[in-house]
């Protein structure tokens, strides 16, 4: 039997895949078909993976991330443990994202950009700086709103 | 055939159904299971709880009113 858990609050992911650690469970990653990897990328268990994702070389994502419908990953991207990439997110080159960050539909980040652990980038939202964690960044040029004080996205 | 377990039963968890089952149509063939979260139980066990009362509390009613006024 396989097991996934497909929960898209990341906050609420960790912390299932952190109850769960103890049964010892046969975590699968799911990859739609049509997905390409090239051989110095990786994909960890438990990831998911959707239609239409573009990625290019030495992408590695991590444990039971989420990476949603049409989403474009370009080269030396780094997704972190239980993150969320939202449907139309455009990701550039050398890009770090931390882990339990959430990227929301259609946000942009530029090359070279390092997104703290448990960051959320709202809908939109074209990231140009780095991002300290527990941040919440919206607008374009995204801007902070304010701390992720619950790490929680949805409400 | 292999049976897939699903925590979850919003939306992701569809999409993940049906992913899963995309991906039997070619080398593995799927069973996807969706497992409803405690709390989502809860939740709609206090829904049809509360939908249960209601109904039984609007029953009461009629009958009370049938009784007082009998035809």
């Amino acid at each position: 039997m396989e097991f996934i858990v497909a929960v898209g609050e990341p906050s609420i992911r960790k912390a299932l895949y952190d109850k769960l650690a103890s049964f010892k469970l046969n975590y699968i990653k799911i990859i739609d078909p049509a997905f390409i990897l090239s051989r110095f990328s990786s994909v960890a268990k438990g990831t998911i993976i959707h239609t239409g994702v573009l990625a290019t070389c030495n992408v590695h994502i991590g444990e039971g991330c989420l990476i949603n419908t049409r989403a474009v990953i370009g080269h030396d991207v780094t997704i972190g443990d239980y993150s969320v990439v939202s449907p139309n997110v455009t990701i550039g080159g050398n890009v770090n994202i931390g882990p339990g960050c959430y990227l929301g539909s259609g946000a942009i980040i530029r090359n070279g950009i390092n997104i703290g652990a448990n960051s959320i980038i709202g809908m939109g939202a074209v990231v140009l700086k780095d991002v300290k964690p527990n941040s919440v960044m919206v607008g374009n040029p995204a801007r902070f709103l304010r701390e992720n004080i619950d790490k929680r996205v949805f409400r | 055939m292999k049976i897939l377990c699903i925590y979850g039963c919003g939306g992701t968890g569809r999409e993940i159904a049906d992913l899963s089952h995309r991906i039997g149509n070619g080398k593995r063939s799927f069973l996807s299971m969706i497992i409803l979260p405690a709390e989502k139980l809860m939740k709609l066990m206090f829904i049809h709880l509360k939908k249960l009362l209601n109904s039984l509390r609007r029953t009461i009613w009629s009958l009370s009113l049938l009784l007082a006024n009998p035809l």
